[in-house]
């Protein structure tokens, strides 16, 4: 696949890959850290002798989702930013192939960003447990399903700041409204409504890292998570495909 | 959907057509009605002042604007149906086009994955365009003499048989345009084909063998250079004292030609200014002796190219 192997090269080919990345881990081993400290504190988190408590620190490398949800907004709205969608669209006139080209490449981009997260908060957060004395009972906790669940959502991430920024190109107000959008308005949103909670994109990537869901509530089963969150990002994509991806580059 | 048409349908004598040609964005008309067709073989120059329409015009030309009516196809296709339109086509549309952070061999190495063109195509073509020393740099750090070839780059990637460049020559030293203008003629000399916008016809009247120009979208001006030049050079203005007797010796002969106002109010003693079309100084000073008419002067009167090209652009059809 010449396309997917041309959006892996525009993402590695510039800095912008290399600052996400520290800011991805740099992020996770914040989460570890404040993970295992805040955790059993009055009116916080469980304590880290509960099953769901170890969880929250096992899913520490969740954090750098928004990380890799940046990559996949970058890719398109980028591309707007610095012109070099005219090469681009001349290269290949197809618009929805070059879209469709970056759904399946940036997660192969974010696998190593998930990769490196997992292993990074398992490093960090067993010797710190260890001094803790806390003993870690991976299989009650279910602690595998957890890596293996962050694994999958930061790999997945970015297709939906793919699927979005094709709808949304112009860099600045992409960047911002996913922002808002993961950091605030889809919390308020379920505060308001926690019955759709499972159902938004971050209920959707909760499902599949099986932390506690926002404001409580229940999730989808992992695999059903994962398949809507593509959903998602799909729709986004096939909705800007039709519309804005369709508008002339003058 | 159309199939992509196979090289055998693929029409080499109609490399680039236009028809009727409209562009809208809002309420204004950037192209209006536009029809032309560039030959192969020939260096042909679009231009027309800033705002005219020339971007607008290359950008339907290879579908990144969508024309709000008419067509345009490249070999008899639209450019979306070519197979691999890159191999077919090459346009430099811009010279800012690329990412600052990125170096100007991998924006190539990636414009060529793109498109499915070998990787070796990269070197040769940094070769090609003299940039080869500065390909590991940033094009962040590149002058805008470098983006101008950095640009051209791109388009030969795909070592297409037309060749469609936007103000080619902004930002080039005069080194580098007379290397740009030696490129073309050998591509073209080679059976290619060279769609070049400028605002300036004095820039490419050096380079160009064929002359489409717009202004305010419109067409006004399609034909080969020599005949615009031809235009310019065969005006002559004599000053006589016996104007009628010119004149008439001059229409007999179905010569074009005019009392010249301005000229012919600041003569003293009754002389007038005529001016003649179509003659030279000598034809006119030969027909005069031969029918006995005084001459008082007698000027080639050598409008230049650009000169041409304004008034072009200022009276258009309405």
């Amino acid at each position: 696949m010449n396309l997917v192997k041309a959006e892996l090269a525009k993402s590695t080919s510039t800095r912008m890959i290399w600052g996400l990345l520290v800011g991805a881990l740099g992020f996770t081993l914040l989460n570890v850290v404040a993970n295992i400290f805040a955790a059993g504190q009055e009116g916080g988190a469980p304590p880290l002798e509960s099953a769901q408590g170890l969880r929250n620190v096992f899913g520490s490398a969740s954090g750098a989702t928004v990380f890799v949800l940046m990559l996949g907004v970058l890719s398109v709205s980028g591309e707007f930013r610095h012109g070099t969608i005219t090469t681009t669209f001349l290269a290949v006139p197809g618009r929805a192939r070059v879209i469709g080209a970056k759904l399946l490449a940036l997660p192969l981009l974010s696998a190593g960003f998930a990769a490196a997260a997992v292993a990074l908060t398992v490093i960090v957060a067993l010797p710190l447990l260890a001094v803790k004395d806390v003993p870690v009972h991976w299989a009650d906790a279910e602690l595998i399903g957890v890596l293996v669940g962050s694994f999958v959502a930061i790999t997945l991430y970015p297709v939906l700041g793919v699927g979005f920024s094709a709808l949304v190109r112009n860099q600045v107000a992409a960047v911002i409204s996913a922002l808002v959008w993961v950091l605030v308005a889809e919390s308020v949103l379920v505060s308001f409504l926690p019955e759709v909670g499972k159902w938004t994109p971050g209920g959707a990537a909760a499902a599949m890292t099986r932390l506690e869901p926002l404001r409580g509530g229940d999730l989808l089963p992992p695999a059903l998570g994962a398949l809507l969150f593509v959903a998602y990002g799909v729709a986004l994509a096939a909705l800007g495909v039709r519309t804005t991806m369709r508008r002339d580059i003058t | 959907m159309t199939a992509i048409p196979s090289a055998a349908t693929l029409d080499a004598t109609a490399p680039i057509q236009a028809r009727s040609l409209r562009k809208q964005f809002g309420a204004v008309v950037a192209v209006d009605d536009l029809s032309f067709e560039v030959a192969p073989g020939r260096i042909t120059g679009l231009l027309g002042p800033n705002g005219s329409g020339k971007t607008t015009t290359l950008r339907m030309l290879v579908g990144l604007v969508s024309p709000s009516h008419g067509s345009a196809t490249i070999f008899g296709h639209p450019y979306r149906d070519l197979p691999r339109p890159p191999t077919m086509l090459g346009a430099a549309l811009e010279a800012s086009g690329f990412h600052p952070g990125r170096s100007g061999r991998d924006h190539l190495r990636i414009a060529g994955a793109m498109a499915g063109i070998p990787s070796a195509r990269v070197d040769e073509v940094l070769g090609q365009t003299g940039i080869a020393d500065a390909a590991d740099r940033r094009v962040g750090g590149y002058s805008l003499g470098m983006r101008q070839r950095l640009a051209l780059a791109t388009a030969l990637l795909g070592s297409p048989r037309i060749l469609l460049l936007d103000e080619p020559a902004n930002g080039l030293d005069p080194g580098g345009i007379a290397w740009l203008r030696e490129f073309l003629r050998w591509f073209a000399a080679d059976g290619g084909t060279v769609l070049i916008s400028s605002h300036l016809l004095s820039e490419v009247a050096q380079t160009v063998d064929d002359v489409l120009i717009i202004a305010q979208g419109r067409l006004v001006n399609a034909s080969p250079l020599s005949e615009l030049i031809a235009g310019t050079e065969a005006s002559v203005v004599v000053v006589t004292p016996t104007p009628d007797l010119l004149l008439s010796a001059l229409r007999a002969k179905q010569i074009v030609c005019e009392i010249d106002e301005s000229e012919s109010t600041a003569s003293p003693g009754g002389e007038s200014a005529i001016i003649v079309r179509g003659l030279t100084a000598a034809a006119v000073g030969d027909l005069a002796h031969a029918e006995g008419i005084r001459l008082h002067r007698l000027t080639d009167q050598k409008q230049d190219l650009e000169a041409v090209f304004l008034r072009l652009v200022n009276e258009q059809p309405t």
